[in-house]
């Protein structure tokens, strides 16, 4: 499935070919920070596969807890995160589901770091609920 | 309820008072973009309860609906 990303201020454009299938939802404590809410969600993508059409994001490498050096690539400009890989041998890029044009028809299939999650993800269903503001 | 924030590579530091009642999830668009998931959550705070302890946040604005 192909997909079409945009920063909010579209200074970064890009695009890239998705297995709607491998869409997956971290819960981890880095996702939770970097989303400035509770989990990240994403879809990988080939190197040859994907495409950065316009603009160059910001990369900023964490170290995960098993010594991987992970790129979180975002726009400098507005904040908006647009994919993480590989620091030094980017094959696969993870696409963040958000600034997808597609990100409706990309439900997750598998949640990962449960364990971190934080518990009321579980009940927000349930949460007092408007339609708009 | 005092609450502590600081960003993932320490350069930004962060405490505010809020109160817990007031925690809001918001499913629109620009908050699934921003978040890079599916909304984003947010509590506010004064401006005489909250102080950026260390470093400076780059600022974006954005005009809404």
């Amino acid at each position: 499935m192909k997909v079409h990303g945009s920063c909010h201020c579209e200074a970064i454009a890009w695009e890239g070919e998705v297995d709607p299938a491998k869409v997956t939802v971290c819960h981890c404590g880095d996702c939770q920070r970097f989303s400035g809410a509770a989990f990240r969600a994403s879809v990988p993508s080939k190197a040859e596969d994907f495409a950065i059409l316009r603009g160059e994001p910001v990369r900023y490498v964490k170290t995960a807890e098993n010594g991987n050096r992970r790129a979180q690539a975002f726009c400098g400009r507005c904040g908006t995160p647009v994919y993480a890989t590989d620091a030094e041998n980017p094959k696969v890029f993870n696409l963040r589901i958000g600034p997808l044009a597609e990100r409706a028809q990309l439900p997750p299939q598998r949640q990962i770091w449960c364990e971190a999650a934080l518990p009321w993800t579980a009940d927000l269903l349930d949460v007092p609920a408007t339609p708009k503001q | 309820m005092k609450v502590h924030g600081s960003c993932h590579c320490g350069a930004i530091a962060w405490e505010g008072e809020v109160d817990p009642a007031k925690v809001t999830v918001c499913h629109c668009g620009d908050c699934q973009r921003f978040s890079g998931a599916a909304f984003r959550a947010s509590v506010p705070s004064k401006a005489e309860d909250f102080a950026i302890l260390r470093g400076e946040p780059v600022r974006y604005v954005k005009t809404a609906e």
